[in-house]
């Protein structure tokens, strides 16, 4: 009999989840609106709770439309039920935004953020998840001049 | 399929689903990084208990070590910290959830800190004596040969 690693089959493999990240990183709403439950819970920062699909893509919606955020999976782990991955996102500002939920920014400013975030699976799609930031980078546009 | 077959075929699906499914269950092997989820609690409860042997032996001598403001980049430097902090505090470690990977864990827990004295210079915030300060982090642990060598926190919420 083979040993059976005690970590489990991921419940997600992590192409699928880079598949999530491609069509979220596309604006594909219905592509990653999919990986969602429907009674889905996101929790960002501890804070800003949304929930189910509509509420998360409203959200996004506005983000979108404010920057252009692109994500790219730096760790991922898999088990058979939940996944935890480090995200590093990077929102470059298309206008200034005083208020953004990130941290002012001014046109053309970038901001990196790394995060760590685990979802919850609930047949094979998310139905909570939870971020908490480690790390932020920002380089606004004098400094990118320098 | 007699029912005699069908069940020892339920039974030996059972068996196999409870080994995918499980983790630290019987008969399987540890994750590639050499550490599972009850090294981790053994860790953590050799942490809470300021066994500083028992729990940097989890460190490689030159693991890296991100806090919330707090960078270190050898045993020494984590242990050198940590007594500060144990002389200065208690602080209490719980556990909501460990996710292990192969080469990678992931941990949510509660960090309860109570203070014996003032410490205003405080990395993550002054802090005054009797004050307890309760976070909840995730915290992202990398191993190789059954040690630590990534070890990088961050703040989800202050409880």
């Amino acid at each position: 009999m083979n040993a059976v690693s005690c970590t489990g089959t991921p419940g997600m493999s992590r192409e699928r989840f880079q598949a999530y990240m491609d069509a979220f990183n596309n604006d594909d709403y219905s592509g990653f609106g999919d990986y969602y439950d429907p009674d889905v819970v996101l929790v960002i920062a501890g804070k800003r709770e949304l929930r189910g699909r509509q509420a998360i893509f409203d959200f996004y919606k506005v983000v979108k439309a404010q920057t252009t955020r692109t994500i790219q999976v730096n760790r991922f782990i898999g088990t058979p039920d939940r996944i935890a991955v480090e995200l590093e996102s990077e929102f470059l500002a298309l206008e200034d935004l005083p208020d953004f939920s990130a941290g002012p920014m001014k046109k053309g400013g970038r901001i990196f953020i790394n995060t760590f975030v685990i979802y919850e699976l609930k047949n094979g799609r998310f139905a909570r998840i939870r971020s908490a930031e480690f790390r932020k980078i920002d380089r606004q546009v004098a400094a990118e001049k320098a | 399929m007699d029912r005699r077959t069908f069940g020892t075929a339920l039974i030996a699906a059972g068996a196999s689903l409870s080994a995918f499914g499980a983790t630290n269950g019987p008969g399987c092997v540890k994750p590639a990084g050499g550490l599972d989820e009850q090294d981790f609690r053994d860790y953590i409860a050799a942490f809470n208990r300021s066994d500083f042997d028992g729990f940097s032996k989890y460190y490689t001598d030159d693991v890296k070590f991100v806090g919330r403001g707090r960078n270190f980049t050898s045993k020494a430097q984590v242990l050198a910290f940590y007594r500060e902090v144990k002389s200065r505090m208690r602080e209490t470690i719980k556990i909501n959830d460990v996710i292990v990977g192969e080469t990678d864990m992931v941990a949510n827990i509660v960090t309860e800190l109570f203070a014996f004295r003032d410490w205003p210079e405080l990395v993550t915030g002054a802090i005054k004596k009797g004050e307890t300060i309760v976070s909840e982090n995730f915290v992202w642990y990398e191993m190789k040969g059954g040690k630590f060598v990534n070890i990088r926190s961050a703040g989800y919420r202050r409880l």
